[in-house]
């Protein structure tokens, strides 16, 4: 039964030796280092760039408007103190007020029901404020705005545009999964070059590991320096293809700048964290646990028991 | 004790390698296995390594059967055997030190005493100061030195060595030959398959004969066509 000081001195011999099968082809890491870091720019760049836009203000004005319809038998002064309140709430940037015989004469222009709305003794239409969030406030916090505004005595309704929402929500699952599925895609390319890295290094070092196994060497003892090696060239190709992502992002940005201006937005686009975070881990746990299988399966090609 | 009860070897496509085998050996013995190519010496080698597992019969070692241990066992087992091989089964791109270090590096004993250890196998076949040689540097009885230490390095009680002297002339033979002996002087179980004669008869050790798959001889017995 191994303990602890073995089992350390184990993974240590193994690491070691890791090292030094790494720096001892330099050239074939280097190549492999390029290539997972390569493999995993494009999933990396979808990952940030999503995550960004999650994070981001990223919208146009008109997609940003509560719909606040008041009280029939709203008297005027209230009407006035409440657009008075509404104009200094610094989350709101624009406020457009419809009375009810504007929009009913609109409602005329624009429909064709102008003969039916003759027939109507008084205006049913109710006062309108057209309000516009500010571009700081995200979506939940303009769905708690439109509620606040609805426990107001005066207010009957204040609709959001939940279209808009929807739409937005359902772009950012397509975005989601889209992201997901060429994540795994690339990620199992990174996998199949470390499987294929593995499985040829066994058979061009299958005579020292048929001498290992014959003094005594535990499978364990044989796999454990191409898993460390595996982590250590996907560990630094994570962080190669993070490094590449910065500059691509570098690279794009004043185009992109432009671009949003015309949104008046600030959107910009850099590493976030989680992909900062997740892209180095699911990578090597990924590769790990490829190599793993592969240099186990491929020891059970090895006669020597 | 290494004990071999109706041991039996066939191989996949019919071939019976070894057929019921007999044999009692006993700690700190020096035994040579005798018999012409394809007689099953190696064969008997590689069962008793756990290299190849046995079709029939079981294999002891000191009143435990070994021949049905599991597969995550047999590296356990086997540390505690060395084994030197006709081509020496070298790592080319390993130093001589390196090498015969390789027991212990899997055994994770401590640097310090692999390097003390390390230079007392290799100062004992006489390549103390050839440590930091790659293979290819050495001769081809050099090689076999260097074997031998990587197979004693480790302190094992069993030495199993196929045709360690195949490729040599015959003082070098003599000279493997009697490093073997001064091994089992100290207690370690020694087992040699060879066919040369001249070797084995200048060493006066009990001698087990193969042929054709089946033990004939055994000169502890002295007997022929033995059936224990």
């Amino acid at each position: 039964m191994s303990n602890l000081p073995d089992i350390l001195r184990h993974q240590s011999s193994g690491l070691r030796e890791a090292v030094q099968q790494t720096l001892a082809q330099p050239l074939t890491s280097l190549l492999t280092i390029f290539s997972i870091a390569l493999a995993l720019c494009l999933p990396g760049l979808l990952l940030s760039t999503l995550e960004q836009i999650q994070q981001s203000n990223i919208s146009i004005e008109g997609e940003r408007k509560i719909n606040v319809f008041l009280k029939m038998d709203s008297a005027d002064e209230t009407i006035m103190g409440l657009v008075n309140q509404l104009t200094n709430d610094e989350r709101i940037i624009k406020l457009e007020q419809i009375n009810p015989d504007a929009a009913l004469a609109s409602l005329r222009e624009k429909s064709e029901f102008g003969t039916t709305l003759d027939a109507l003794t008084d205006n049913p239409l109710p006062t309108t404020l057209i309000l516009t969030a500010a571009r700081t406030l995200e979506n939940p916090a303009i769905e708690s705005l439109a509620k606040e505004l609805e426990s107001y005595r005066e207010v009957d309704q204040a609709r959001l545009d939940s279209e808009y929402l929807q739409r937005i929500a359902q772009l950012g699952k397509f975005m989601r999964t889209l992201v997901t599925i060429v994540a795994i895609l690339f990620l199992a390319l990174v996998c199949l070059v470390l499987m294929n890295n593995a499985r040829l290094e066994i058979l061009r070092r299958r005579e020292e590991i048929e001498v290992t196994k014959l003094v005594g060497g535990t499978d364990g003892y044989i796999i454990r320096p191409f898993v460390y090696q595996a982590l250590i060239l996907c560990f630094i190709g994570s962080l190669l293809a993070l490094l590449l992502i910065s500059l691509i992002f570098s690279a794009i940005s004043p185009a992109l700048a432009d671009t949003v201006s015309g949104y008046q937005s600030t959107f910009e686009l850099k590493i976030g964290q989680k992909t900062r975070l997740y892209l180095p881990i699911i990578t090597v746990l990924a590769a790990v646990t490829a190599t793993w299988i592969t240099v186990k399966s491929t020891l059970k090609n090895i006669y020597i028991q | 004790m290494i004990e071999l009860k109706h041991l039996g070897k066939r191989y996949p496509g019919g071939q019976e390698a070894l057929l019921d085998i007999n044999l009692s050996i006993d700690k700190g013995e020096m035994v040579f296995l005798s018999g012409h190519s394809g007689a099953g010496k190696s064969t008997l080698l590689r069962l008793l390594a756990l290299i190849e597992r046995p079709t029939r019969g079981k294999i002891s070692l000191n009143d435990k059967v070994v021949s049905n241990l599991p597969s995550h066992s047999i590296p356990y087992y086997r540390r505690n055997i060395g084994m030197i091989f006709q081509d020496h089964r070298l790592l080319p791109d390993h130093t001589i030190a390196d090498n015969v270090a390789l027991p212990l590096r899997i055994s994770g004993v401590d640097q310090s005493v692999i390097q003390r250890r390390v230079d007392a196998a290799l100062d004992k076949v006489g390549l103390l100061k050839r440590s930091k040689f790659m293979p290819i540097e050495l001769s081809t009885g050099q090689q076999q030195r260097v074997g031998i230490a990587r197979a004693v390095v480790s302190r094992p009680s069993i030495l199993l060595a196929d045709e360690p002297t195949g490729n040599l002339d015959h003082e070098l033979s003599l000279d493997i030959m009697k490093l073997f002996q001064e091994f089992n002087d100290v207690g370690v179980t020694v087992i040699i398959a060879s066919h040369d004669q001249a070797i084995m008869k200048s060493f006066a050790k009990r001698q087990v004969e193969l042929k054709e798959a089946r033990l004939v001889a055994d000169s502890a017995a002295n007997t022929e066509e033995v059936d224990v």
